[in-house]
């Protein structure tokens, strides 16, 4: 279907999109109303790429006759084929998709230097919606055998190798290509498919690099990820896989060579999708943002700050299939510290390690429900840190790393500072589907530990995959989704920094909105205020915090700006950065969520 | 009517079909339509030795163009450790410098572009056992077999250690028993121990110490088991730990008291010879610890795997304070429901047999009980 568009993009008035996840194919439809482009029902099927079905294409029409039996719009024929175009009150002019099923794309990225080429690598291949299953370097501590053991088991869709620079010396990397043709890994689809190897690295050694891998896998020449040590350009390698993922990797998946067919755009990945969402959302209100989506097995960290994307995927912090991973990972009380009840070390892990083994299973008592939430914040907190680690830019000065395409350089972001986010939008069920929105807001501020002043939301449905694969065609009416239906406001968060003691003043506030006496006082460290301010209302702040203190213009120094409501409202946090715990830490941790109103009703004493 | 994925196999007669393969290709011992022991081999490989690369021309100090001079083995030629596989000399002979083979093994490759020479260590034999006791319905040739069999299966819900064999010993006398020390002896060295409440960490020690192959017990704590095994204890992947010990539990963490079918069953097993795993994978093919045995004779109705909960479905609840609690469905309302955590949910409403009152249950927190 992707020659020859039933109706031009820009002319399209219906659009189906499906996301085929590891279980669930979640469809949307978004129409234009009154000029105004919206999401107006939602559809879902289980999906259908592992036996016994093995063809993604029937959930897909699962989940699209799910959407037609909930708008009461017909979508597929009799036939079996979607309806195109739209015409009385039937079919869509659209139909797109993004695809994480059957594991997604799972990659391995090989390099010279972990910190230098491999990293880069890495990021590539991150950014290009990858699952990155292992990442191998001459400077790796494990021995060499080992490595190459590893190489051999796993089973990755494709391989990017880069190191050295252009002109550089080059026997680092073709000795990785050695270590990698004696490992002779197998691609995970397809028993006659050679696997695609990319090389993205020193260009004067590409004929080397074919000598050595030409009998054992499918290679595919780029230009360089770092053609000089302090620029990357991640543009032609990222391009590169998605074309292999869609051309041979997604051929190989049961039905998917069918759904290639169907969709009226390529099909993107699931992760790559969301980076594109939130690259456009980033750049058209010019705003600096965070988005996580935190599911049972990984954490997908996204972030776009001064135009620079990174995404990380922390592969073992994860609230079912990983909690025992977050568990060790953080300890007994990294976990009970946010409880508001005390607990025995000994219950606490048992929960979170039966939470493991019977992944679908769901808390239904305030007590599990609580430790659930005390364990995303520590996946949270971790997944972040590790995002900042990666996203601390390179060692020098050009990079190349927006998501758009336009691969021009830009400057060093020098690192992702939480004073310089602006919005930070929670994802995954225990952020979108918490029984109450102010302890999503209290998960996220716990973790984040947003500074200045931050905007709060929670993605509604996880939408954001299907905006993601519309933005690549129509960006203002994925823009205008983004805002009015994928959003849901939480409030915002307004946190001082710098030193100060407990009790101490920390800022004085006015928040005047339309209609409605000002509401004004003062701040004093420690202490957590809620403003009530609806969602979809905004209100004029103005902001004096004291000498020592930051809330985003310098310290001492006044702010007043337009916020945001939401369905917590406006929070003026105190606590400081980092968070202490000062005297009882459980009759802390319940005053704090007593007075965001996330305390649940029932909670053991 | 509602899908339920919440389902473990405890049966005394129960068809099952295995593949047993092998991860390379290698030989097949035994034919289609042959019966075969659980404990028989079925297929053996070897499997490719590690890699062990070294930087030859570095080490010796010569160019790789130039490696081929010193070397004094070729590619594809045995080797034994510390067979010395490359030299040089100094211009007067005095000073010669050497590499040697840091492993028994085959020289894979010489590079003449980097000098670095790949040395395949010796393969490792690796042998496949039948591990249930049937028949062989199919042989894949040079790969392994397709079993079918009739078997009693006790599936856990977690565990700990690979394939091992050997008679069944119950050592509990009631229900809820905590497993301690004391119960175990000598006499159980290369036994599968059988307890129906918690297993304690010393019992667990113990055992490992006087040798005993396995143990099937309701509950272990999480924590005791991270303490047994360390910080690379893994709920959602497990079976390749080397603790001596493979650890089946049927319920879970905790203190959890093992149902009372599955101990019927155990009991019904004590003495007869079975097989065990307890390699658990949550995801990606879900696989779970099991125990196997010839069938059992007098077992009722052959169960019958049916994965869907309609009302009158007999279930047990695997979540909450309830856990464990045994109903009937009387109530699948079809619109989500306020739960006690305050979270909306769809729900099953399961009259209990313990106390007669109506519970009201998340769907996913319910497992089926097929018999």
């Amino acid at each position: 279907m992707q020659e020859g568009l039933s109706v031009k993009p820009e002319e399209a008035k219906v659009i189906a999109i499906t996301d085929c996840g590891s279980t669930t194919t979640k469809a949307i439809l978004i129409e234009e109303l009154d000029g105004v482009f919206r999401q107006t029902c939602r559809g879902d099927a289980p999906t259908t790429v592992e036996a016994p079905v093995e063809d993604v294409t029937r959930g897909v029409v699962s989940a699209l006759e799910d959407l037609s039996a909930m708008s009461g719009r017909r979508l597929i024929d009799d036939s079996g084929n979607i309806i195109r175009p739209s015409r009385n009150g039937e079919g869509v002019d659209l139909y797109l998709s993004t695809s994480s099923a059957g594991g997604g794309l799972q990659m391995m990225v090989a390099g010279v230097v972990r910190r230098i080429s491999a990293e880069s690598a890495e990021r590539a291949a991150l950014g290009a919606g990858a699952i990155v299953a292992d990442i191998v370097a001459c400077d790796d501590e494990r021995p060499l055998y080992e490595q190459i053991d590893r190489m051999r088991r796993l089973r990755p869709d494709m391989v990017l190798l880069a190191g050295g620079v252009d002109g550089g010396a080059g026997v680092q990397v073709v000795e990785m290509a050695e270590l990698l043709a004696a490992a002779d890994p197998r691609p995970r689809f397809g028993k006659d498919f050679r696997l695609p190897v990319i090389y993205a690295g020193n260009r004067d050694i590409r004929e080397e690099i074919s000598d050595v891998l030409k009998d054992n896998c499918e290679l595919f020449t780029v230009d360089n990820l770092r053609p000089v040590i302090d620029e990357e350009r991640l543009g032609p390698a990222r391009e590169r896989i998605h074309n292999l993922f869609l051309d041979h990797v997604m051929r190989q998946a049961p039905g998917f060579g069918n759904l290639v067919e169907w969709t009226d755009s390529p099909v993107t990945p699931t992760p790559s999708a969301v980076g594109e969402i939130l690259d456009v959302a980033s750049q058209d209100s010019g705003s600096s943002l965070l988005c996580v989506d935190i599911g049972g097995a990984t954490t997908d960290v996204f972030s776009v700050v001064g135009g620079s994307f990174n995404r990380t995927v922390s592969a073992n912090l994860g609230l079912s299939y990983s909690a025992t991973n977050v568990l060790i990972e953080c300890g007994i009380d990294g976990i009970s510290r946010w409880l508001p009840f005390a607990i025995d070390s000994a219950e606490l892990s048992d929960l979170v390690m039966n939470k493991t083994i019977r992944p679908t299973t769901i808390p239904d008592s305030p007590k599990e429900l609580l430790v659930e939430q005390a364990l995303a914040r520590e996946a949270l907190r971790l997944s972040f840190a590790q995002h900042r680690a990666f996203a601390t830019g390179l060692k020098g000065g050009l990079t190349d790393r927006n998501i758009d395409g336009a691969f021009t350089g830009s400057a060093d972001s020098g690192g992702l500072a939480p004073m310089d986010l602006d919005l930070i939008i929670g994802s995954g069920g225990v952020l979108s589907h918490a029984p109450n929105p102010a302890q999503t807001a209290a998960m996220l501020i716990d973790a984040f530990l947003p500074e200045g002043v931050t905007r709060l939301a929670k993605d509604s449905i996880f939408m954001l995959p299907h905006l993601g694969v519309l933005s690549e065609l129509l960006p203002e009416a994925a823009l205008s989704v983004f805002e009015a239906d994928c959003l849901k406001d939480l409030g915002t968060c307004v946190a001082p920094v710098g030193k100060t003691r407990p009790g101490q003043p920390c800022l004085e506030y006015r928040l005047e909105a339309h209609g409605v006496p000002a509401k004004q006082g003062s701040l004093l460290a420690g202490e957590l205020k809620v403003i009530p301010l609806a969602e979809g209302e905004t209100a004029a702040l103005e902001l004096a915090p004291t000498r020592k203190l930051d809330v985003g213009a310098g310290k001492g120094k006044r702010w007043s700006e337009s916020v945001r409501g939401g369905s917590v409202g406006v929070i003026l946090d105190g606590r400081g950065r980092p968070l202490v715990w000062p005297g009882n830490a459980v009759e802390q941790m319940r005053d704090w969520l007593e007075t965001l109103g996330a305390m649940t009703a029932e909670v053991p004493s | 009517m509602a899908r339920t994925s919440q389902q473990l196999t405890v049966s005394g007669r129960v068809e099952v079909r295995r593949q047993r393969l092998l991860p390379v290709h290698g030989e097949v011992f035994v034919n289609k339509g042959e019966e075969v022991g659980m404990n028989q081999p079925v297929a053996r490989a070897l499997l490719p030795g590690p890699l062990h690369p070294l930087n030859v021309a570095a080490t010796l100090g010569v160019s790789p163009a130039e490696l081929h001079k010193a070397m004094l083995v070729k590619e594809g030629d045995n080797l034994l450790f510390e067979q010395r596989i490359a030299e040089t000399t100094s211009v007067l002979g005095l000073l010669r410098r050497h590499v040697s083979s840091p492993v028994d093994g085959t020289v894979d490759s010489i590079s003449k572009t980097t000098g670095q020479v790949m040395l395949r260590a010796l393969p490792r034999p690796l042998e496949v056992k039948a591990f249930v006791p049937g028949k062989v319905m199919e042989v894949i040739a040079n790969v392994g077999v397709e079993l079918c069999a009739e078997v009693a299966q006790v599936q856990g819900i977690f565990g700990i250690g690979g394939e091992v064999f050997g008679p069944l010993a119950l050592v509990a006398e009631r229900l809820g028993e905590t497993l301690y020390t004391d119960r175990i002896t000598e006499a159980h060295r290369g036994a599968i121990v059988v307890g129906s409440g918690r297993v304690t960490l010393a019992a667990l020690r113990r055992m490992i110490e006087l040798g005993v192959r396995c143990v099937v017990s309701a509950s272990a704590s999480g924590a005791d088991l991270i303490e047994l095994v360390g910080t690379t204890l893994n709920p959602a992947s497990s079976g390749n730990e080397d603790v001596g010990l493979t650890v089946v539990l049927t319920e879970g963490f905790g203190n959890l008291s093992m149902s009372e079918h599955t101990f019927e069953l155990l009991s019904e097993l004590d003495g007869r010879e079975v097989s065990a795993n307890g390699t658990t994978q949550i995801r990606a093919g879900v696989l779970r610890p099991e125990i196997i045995a010839p069938p059992l004779d007098d077992v009722g109705p052959r169960f019958e795997r049916d994965e869907t909960i309609t009302t009158g479905s007999r279930v047990r609840i695997i979540r909450g304070e309830e856990f464990g609690k045994i109903g009937r469905v009387q109530g699948i309302p079809e619109n989500p429901r306020t739960i006690a955590s305050g979270a909306n949910a769809l729900v099953f409403e399961i009259d209990l047999e313990s106390n007669g009152k109506t519970a009201t249950v998340p769907r996913p927190n319910v497992e089926l009980i097929s018999q």
